[in-house]
């Protein structure tokens, strides 16, 4: 384990969890890396708080299908709660999708008002006109949103982007072209109203621009939901800030995932920043914020007894300046006591990502009617979810299928699942739980189950 | 010491101007294709900062940035791993300089960690002991039990009159003591199996005229002899007995290098800690002249140098002609950089003195 911060008041720090203790031969490190910005930004020079100096644009889809239920006039509150909620003085937008892209606010000219009273009336007001006709072609929104935000000099900048369907009136290959365009300008969370849209076209987006994703079965949820995704962008007060991986000549960068609080996998963002040297972006960061990445380096072995640096993880602020870093090392033994031990947090995060594909896998098959391999992804999913204490997604594959028994991964899908439920599990798989602290996990649990005999702490996963 | 000055240049690669001599661009890690430096091999500059020990200083302490990698010439960085293929440095060498005796000692290249000890100690009558253990490492803690086996060894005879054998005994049995008195746990690197702490450990007084000397196990001791007939100008008597299966072999008629490498041949019968079935020294004593040396060493060093012959001959490249004193604790360095050279499989440790009436002062 080893851990460094640039001393006090440290904007961010890093800390490495892995086992470096490799077999003769062996060549794969496994590392966790743990990144913690500093509680209290004041303290860190370089990443000072940034509140007003940012955008926000909101993406309405006001396709012909959002006229459908309550869905057209759900959107139009929770734009306008959006609007409620965004502080005076930031910059933004609202924009109305459907097979193409306009400007709905500011409508004088402007590519962003400012919130105050009277540009928050006047786009409210306009949001107000928005009708639900058209198709949908969510390429030609982000290409917008990616105009409006390449003219401006913000600091911050976030998207809300919602939808109720599939990109119809796009190739998919249009949609990533977009998608590619926007990465790295902007940040976006994405929200699918009903049932009748992807998650995987939403889950791509959101990934690339450094966002959430969620499902927002229930329509009148949807004004709180956006108010809180102002709320979360507005608390990121820290700038972006990137992962610099330097990994020594001949390895190759196998993985990089942030694997909490979810899975996102950053492997293929990665751009040179020298040719040892990678950066990932990570976008901006609360206060306080904590996120665990899992990095595999496959590198060239070295003798019994040797040790090799496989990695060196740097958290470089936007103005080129290293704020903490971390190392990842490999030391080759021929003691197999010590090669064979696996970290408990690579371990646990291991299953968790394990957990992310089983479910989406088996989500799919089920779509596919694909029974016999539904059964058993979904199945794993459970033991996997149980083994890790991972209730919320234990509650939500409950909701797909019957568990016989949750240690063994016997399930039953349900014969009447909603779709909804299952789409929530799919848009939710990503999310993680953390490992507890040993000490911590070992106290006493609530005491509502007496009976049950101590876990031993938080269950080791993945064996 | 040495890496050869060569004008200044850029990259082939990225442009970025080369460290005169590298084989390696510091900036993008290109091989820069020039050969290595010719020292580099042989004399590996990491090493090197521990030279010019003052008398007493303990020399370990990393200069980071200094340094080239031993592998492939890029430098080293401020963590001491190398910023083009990543290996981490050798660290320096630990110099124990007394003047009139000394030691040193490094982790080698395949152990996590130095598992070897030494001390230096004097006599009431100003006679030099030279005191050097070797860890098992197939037992927990050997570390522990190397250093504090030497340190009982060096607070039972320093600064008392030496009187002769039993005094030997009494600081092995000393030694026994603190080695049983090492804790079994807590050794990240040893299970929990119901072993205890072990090491080896050769003991030499140098007294008038005479060596003493007390060994348990297969740390060795050699007495050099400067003789201008020899092919290096020295010969070379190893005065301590093998606690080993292979000196079990050869005394039962084995070739002895072929005894070293059977399986087995570097098992030792012999040790202290709590599982030495009972602790009996070599004990001995053998005449030496003004001007031989005695010279202390783990296998570390003799794996790499078995035979008499091998000691006589390493000693010839590293103790200056006739006349010029011998600086002791450079000679041990340069020994012990030697053995990291060959290979650095163990640990290693080097104690060295002389014998004439100056080097005792």
């Amino acid at each position: 384990m080893t851990t460094t911060d640039a001393g006090g008041g440290a904007p961010f720090t890093a800390e490495t969890f892995q086992n470096q203790f490799l077999g003769a031969g062996a060549d794969m490190v496994d590392a966790v890396v743990t990144v913690a910005a500093a509680a209290d930004p004041g303290a860190g020079g370089a990443a000072t708080s940034m509140s007003k100096d940012r955008a926000e644009v909101v993406v309405v889809d006001c396709s012909g299908s959002m006229g459908s239920g309550r869905k057209i006039e759900a959107a139009k509150a929770a734009a306008s709660a959006a609007v409620d909620v965004i502080e005076d003085g930031v910059a933004f937008a609202i924009i109305a999708g459907d097979h193409e892209a306009k400007l709905l606010w500011p409508t004088d000219g402007r590519s962003f008002g400012t919130a105050s009273l009277a540009d928050r009336d006047a786009a409210r007001a306009a949001i107000g006109q928005l009708e639900a006709a058209g198709g949908t072609a969510i390429g030609t929104w982000l290409d917008l949103a990616r105009r409006l935000f390449s003219s401006t000099g913000a600091e911050a900048r976030h998207a809300i982007l919602l939808t109720d369907g599939r990109n119809e009136h796009q190739t998919p290959y249009e949609l990533t072209a977009a998608i590619e365009a926007c990465r790295g300008l902007f940040q976006c969370d994405c929200r699918g109203v009903g049932v009748d849209w992807e998650v995987e076209e939403l889950r791509s987006i959101s990934t690339a621009l450094l966002g959430t994703v969620d499902i927002v079965a229930d329509p009148d949820e949807l004004a709180a939901d956006f108010r809180a995704m102002i709320a979360s962008s507005q608390a990121r007060s820290l700038p972006s800030v990137s992962l610099r991986l330097w990994a020594p000549q001949g390895a190759v960068v196998e993985s990089l995932r942030q694997v909490a609080p979810e899975v996102v996998d950053l492997t293929a963002t990665a751009t040179s920043s020298g040719p040892l040297a990678r950066d990932f972006l990570l976008g901006g960061w609360s206060p306080g914020e904590t996120r665990d990445y899992h990095m595999r380096i496959k590198v060239t072995p070295g003798g019994v007894g040797e040790e090799m640096l496989a990695g060196r993880v740097s958290l470089v602020l936007s103005d080129g300046t290293i704020a903490t870093q971390a190392l990842i090392k490999a030391t080759w033994t021929d003691d197999a006591e010590l090669s064979t031990r696996m970290d408990r947090h690579v371990a646990h995060y291991t299953g968790q990502e394990e957990l992310a594909n089983a479910i989406q896998e088996g989500v799919a098959a089920a779509k596919a009617g694909d029974q016999k391999t539904a059964t058993v992804k979904l199945g794993r999913a459970v033991q996997l979810a149980a083994e890790s204490g991972h209730e919320d997604t234990m509650r939500l594959l409950r909701e797909v299928v019957d568990v016989e028994n949750a240690e063994s991964g016997t399930v039953r899908l349900k014969a009447g699942a909603e779709k909804a439920a299952e789409m929530t599990l799919d848009t939710r798989s990503t999310r993680t739980v953390r490992l507890g602290k040993p000490e911590a996990a070992a106290e006493p649990a609530a005491p509502a189950e007496p009976a049950e005999p101590p876990e031993g702490g938080q269950p080791e996963t993945g064996a | 010491m040495s890496t050869t000055a060569t004008e200044a240049s850029p990259c082939p690669a990225c442009g970025e101007m080369l460290v005169p001599g590298a084989r390696f661009c510091e900036a993008c890690g290109a091989a820069t294709g020039r050969e290595a430096p010719e020292a580099a091999a042989g004399d590996p500059a990491v090493l090197d900062e521990a030279e010019g020990a003052a008398a007493g200083e303990v020399v370990g302490e990393e200069e980071p940035g200094a340094a080239a990698c031993v592998r492939c010439g890029a430098p080293i960085d401020a963590d001491g791993y190398c910023t083009s293929c990543g290996h981490r440095a050798l660290e320096p060498v630990d110099v124990y300089d007394g003047r009139s005796l000394a030691y040193a000692t490094h982790r080698g290249r395949r152990h996590h960690r130095n598992e070897d000890a030494g001390a230096l100690a004097t006599t009431a009558e100003g006679w030099p002991v030279l005191i050097v253990s070797d860890g098992v490492s197939a037992s927990p803690n050997p570390h522990l039990a190397s250093a504090a086996a030497v340190a009982a060894v060096a607070q039972s005879l320093g600064g008392r009159p030496f009187e002769g054998p039993a005094d030997l005994a009494e600081a092995v049995a000393a030694a026994q003591e603190a080695a049983v008195a090492v804790p079994a746990e807590g050794d990240p690197n040893w299970p929990e199996d119901g072993t205890h702490p072990a090491c080896t450990l050769v003991v030499v007084v140098v007294a008038a005229g005479e060596v003493h000397l007390a060994n348990v196990g297969d740390a060795r001791a050699h007495v050099l002899h400067a003789d201008p007939a020899a092919a290096g100008g020295w010969t070379a008597r190893q005065v301590s007995t093998d606690d080993s299966l292979a000196a079990a072999a050869v005394a039962e008629g084995a070739d002895p290098t072929a005894a070293l490498e059977a399986p087995g041949g570097h098992a030792i019968t012999a040790w202290l800690g709590a599982d030495a079935p009972k602790v009996e020294p070599h004990l001995g004593a053998t005449p030496v002249e003004p001007g031989d040396l005695v010279l202390a060493c783990s296998d570390g060093l003799w794996n790499y140098a078995p035979t008499d012959a091998a000691i006589a001959e390493l000693a010839g490249t590293m103790v200056p002609e006739d006349g010029e004193p011998v600086l002791f604790a450079e000679v041990c360095e340069r020994m012990v950089i030697w053995a990291v050279d060959a290979g650095g499989m163990d640990n290693i440790c080097v104690a060295l003195t002389g014998t004439t009436e100056e080097a005792a002062r």
